[in-house]
């Protein structure tokens, strides 16, 4: 055997190194070790842990989630921003209706009789929609929404005024239960007369409007309504219902009825 | 813990457990400097090499698998240390007759343990002599007797064990063994009668 541990020779050189003195390590880059050991045990067991965990550790994090925080509510804020830009063009057009439509109602009322609702400097989008949902069909009730988006179509500077126009219908759906005339293609005919006569004056967009609107009732054989609104016409400007109104073939057919 | 195997320690060591590699580094610093001190004969060098030992067992943590023992592990990066050093060592220069064996301050020169006529006059000084006589015979034998030697005699391994560790046949192990006995033999044979005299 290589050991020859019967030897005594070599029995007796073995308890000679055997007692050789062992020497201590330093203590110099012990600690460094230990950080080094600690260092790499974190990023063993971080190798380990599954992904998701780690991106759930990673969210926990108070910096994270006071981040998520903030961008919540920028988030929270920018929709809020948005929803409010989309709304908003709504009830300014029906508040610039009503302004445009406030002065010739005022003025338009000692003529026009029951016709005209007391004039209101400042009504309420409220007091306007309801003539809207009157004078269409009872089928198909449009609603708030759709009432306001009809009166306000899309991007409206020069702000239309139908207000009197459906106000003045009322009576007259009132009147006729009927109610046929679509109330949207009344009103899509009265914003196209706007549209071409926006440089002209308030009275005479207010003529033009009731002309249209005396035509659509004319249109759908509401004569009574078509009647009424002619007189209206007359009152106010007698020049342009002579010019207007009069010439019309198909309106003096049903007028004279 | 300090009853568990090295080997159970380095897997705890692995799950994150701090405290198992401060275990093993207490059991198996001190024998890993001895081993690598009387390997390489040089106190600096030595402390050099051990925290750089303990070092790659920390970055191959991580790799280490059950299957291998863990001081079978260790000692081969210790001895692959060591032996690139001497290696180093070689190229740069060669030993002198005058040039210090270790660098302890009590450690001699070669010109110093020569025998000389005087003897011991007491105890002490006869084993101070005798280990001296010990180290220079050590340092004397060849590096692939001297690695054997040291971890058969001193950290008492295996012949099998030191085989994976040297990354040789086992026969070639014990065959090493055998030589270096030898050449200790003879270069201690003058001294036996102070080897008997020793504690």
């Amino acid at each position: 055997m290589a050991d020859d541990d019967d030897d005594p020779q070599l029995r007796s050189m073995r308890a000679a190194w055997r007692s050789l003195p062992q020497e201590d390590p330093p203590e110099r880059g012990l600690a460094e070790l230990m950080a080094a050991a600690r260092r790499h045990a974190e990023a063993m067991v971080e190798a380990r842990t599954p992904w998701w965990k780690r991106a759930l550790a990673i969210l926990r994090r108070p910096a994270v989630l006071a981040l998520a925080s903030v961008l919540v509510l920028l988030g929270g804020v920018f929709a809020v921003t948005a929803t409010h830009k989309g709304v908003s063009p709504e009830p300014a057009g029906i508040e610039q209706t009503e302004m445009s439509t406030a002065k010739p109602q005022a003025a338009a009322a000692p003529g026009t009789g029951g016709l005209a609702q007391p004039a209101d400097p400042t009504p309420t989008p409220a007091a306007v929609a309801p003539p809207a949902i009157s004078t269409a069909k009872p089928k198909a009730a449009p609603t708030h929404h759709a009432a306001t988006r009809a009166l306000a179509p899309p991007p409206p500077p020069p702000a239309p005024a139908p207000a009197p126009v459906q106000q003045l219908a009322a009576p007259a759906a009132a009147a006729d239960d009927e109610g046929d005339a679509p109330a949207p293609a009344t009103r899509g005919a009265v914003s196209k007369s706007t549209s071409s006569d926006a440089a002209s004056s308030p009275r005479r967009q207010l003529d033009t409007q009731l002309l249209a609107q005396c035509r659509a009732a004319a249109a759908r054989g509401d004569c009574e309504t078509a009647k009424k609104i002619a007189q209206r016409i007359q009152a106010d400007d007698a020049a342009y219902y002579v010019q207007s109104v009069a010439p019309d073939a198909a309106l003096a057919k049903c007028l004279s009825k | 813990m300090t009853e568990q195997a090295d080997e159970d320690l380095m897997l705890a060591y692995q799950k994150g457990e701090v405290r198992a590699f401060e275990m093993l580094l207490s059991r198996h610093r001190k024998p890993v400097f001895n081993f690598i001190l009387r390997f390489v004969g040089d106190r600096e060098t030595a402390e050099d090499l051990l925290q750089e030992a303990f070092m790659r067992v920390i970055k191959g943590a991580e790799a280490y698998k059950r299957q291998a023992k863990f001081t079978t592990w260790l000692y081969t990066i210790a001895r692959n240390l060591c032996v690139d050093q001497t290696r180093r060592r070689k190229h740069r220069k060669h030993a002198s007759l005058d040039a210090p064996m270790d660098a302890g301050e009590e450690s001699g020169t070669l010109l110093d343990v020569i025998p000389g006529n005087e003897m011991a006059s007491d105890r002490k000084s006869v084993n101070k002599q005798l280990h001296e006589q010990m180290q220079q015979a050590i340092a004397a034998l060849s590096d692939d007797q001297r690695e054997v030697f040291l971890m058969r005699e001193f950290l008492d391994m295996p012949f099998k064990q030191i085989a994976d560790v040297v990354g040789v046949p086992e026969n070639t192990v014990k065959s090493r063994m055998r030589y270096a006995l030898e050449k200790l033999r003879l270069e201690l044979d003058e001294y036996k009668d102070l080897a008997r005299a020793a504690p």
